[in-house]
């Protein structure tokens, strides 16, 4: 199996990955031969995985909430990649401005202004795709840029880092199992009527 | 009005974020709208062909004569929080322009602040969404446009209308416009930031208002009044908006 790279470190998924490419796909960046790979999985399988991996996201605990539903939502035959497309800008800030953060909580005199600043950018990017912990943790950060509270702020992005880092894994660990989905000649499943 | 009519309505929307940007594009597309983004006010004013002549004395602006808005556009959607121009200034400048006060604006903002919702309301925004925006807020711009195409009518000559009384009236310059019927707006105080949703009725009854007042005419206002109720017989012509072409 390939391996997608990570900004937050190995978080494969420790179970192999089971489906593959099918022979016509097959780019010539494809290490491993496709005809040589066995299909473990049925398309309705694969489909039923992603499913309860995306119900996961919303119900256990909390990781997404009912706008990254919204992005669903705006995802057509006309923009089939949008998810993907608006998500990675979420990557890119998010990775740019916890950069920006890092830098300005390390300074002398810490620009609190600045830090409040970076925080609510990242506050509304995290919002605008439904990464709720990601905003929750960046709300509990604008509290403690007010109170000028340096300590407290390190905490903070160090939470904002960590919730980013869990939250972009299972992003992408969902948007394999879908382009095993589509790979295997499937559709990405729209019904998630789970989410209340 | 069907789909077609619909698709022509052109929405300006800025936003100083590119997630937010691809967000309220895709929304709008979705929605049949035509849609062009910028990421400043300063390039939305740009867009809408208005620019400052003096740079100490923001306050007069005004329409560039060789940069005169090409593309018609029916509603301006823009983020509240931008690094220079706030959503705020850019209504402002917008509601200032004699070219320009008629195309609605719609505020978005990702803080809930009462105060801030009341300051752009009063200063002529028709909603205030709270971001993220949503497809179900962008029902409630469809109203929105269809009376700026009634407004427009005003401006320009008048083509459609329809009631021969009204045209026989043109030559003392006077221009009725008739409302749609199926508009008809109910009574109800403006201003009321409380409320999730404004009536769609709530912004037409603010400019007929404004209309009025540019009449001058207190007994055309009370005719008005009467007219505006939404138990009247709808079999008979009706006078939303009344104005006197100067």
């Amino acid at each position: 199996m390939r391996k997608v790279p990570m900004f937050c470190g190995p978080s494969v998924p420790k179970r192999r990955c089971l489906a593959q490419a099918p022979k016509d796909s097959c780019s010539s960046k494809c290490i491993v031969p496709c005809r040589q790979l066995k299909k473990t999985m049925d398309v309705g399988q694969m489909q039923r995985q992603w499913i309860d991996y995306t119900k996961s996201l919303f119900l256990e605990k909390g990781f997404l909430d009912g706008q990254f539903l919204q992005l669903q939502q705006l995802q057509d035959e006309n923009n089939p990649d949008f998810v993907v497309e608006v998500v990675s800008l979420f990557f890119e800030d998010s990775e740019r401005l916890l950069k920006d953060l890092t830098f300005a909580l390390d300074q002398n005199g810490v620009d609190f202004k600045k830090v409040d600043a970076h925080v609510h950018q990242l506050k509304g990017s995290s919002s605008s795709i439904g990464a709720q912990r990601v905003k929750n943790a960046c709300i509990a950060f604008r509290n403690f840029c007010e109170e000028q509270n340096t300590d407290a702020c390190l905490r903070c992005l160090q939470q904002v880092k960590q919730e980013y880092c869990i939250v972009k894994n299972k992003l992408e660990t969902m948007f394999r199992l879908e382009q095993q989905i589509v790979a295997a000649g499937g559709s990405i499943p729209t019904e998630l009527s789970f989410i209340g | 009005m069907g789909m077609a009519a619909e698709s022509q309505f052109h929405v300006l929307a800025v936003d100083d974020s590119l997630i937010d940007r691809k967000l309220i594009e895709r929304l709008l597309r979705t929605s049949s709208y035509q849609v062009t983004t910028v990421d400043s006010g300063s390039k939305a004013l740009e867009f809408l062909g208005l620019c400052e002549n003096d740079e100490s004395n923001p306050s007069t602006p005004y329409v560039c004569p060789n940069n005169h808005q090409e593309v018609e556009v029916n509603l301006v959607i823009t983020d509240y929080c931008m690094p220079g121009m706030t959503g705020y200034d850019l209504l402002k400048k917008i509601k200032e322009s004699s070219s320009l006060r008629n195309i609605p604006v719609v505020i978005m903002s990702s803080e809930n602040v009462p105060s801030r919702i009341n300051r752009c309301l009063e200063e002529g925004a028709e909603e205030f969404f709270l971001k993220p925006v949503r497809l179900s807020d962008l029902n409630k711009l469809k109203p929105h446009m269809k009376k700026t195409k009634l407004k427009d009518q005003k401006q320009g000559t008048v083509e459609k209308l329809e009631d021969l009384e009204v045209q026989q009236q043109q030559p003392q310059q006077q221009i009725i416009i008739q409302n749609e019927q199926q508009q008809a707006p109910k009574s109800r105080d403006l201003l009321q930031p409380e409320s999730e949703s404004h009536p769609h009725a709530q912004p037409t009854i603010e400019q007929q208002q404004q209309s009025l007042q540019q009449a001058n005419n207190n007994s055309k206002r009370k005719t008005m009044e009467q007219g505006l109720s939404p138990e009247t017989d709808r079999t008979r012509p009706r006078y939303s908006g009344i104005a006197t072409v100067v």
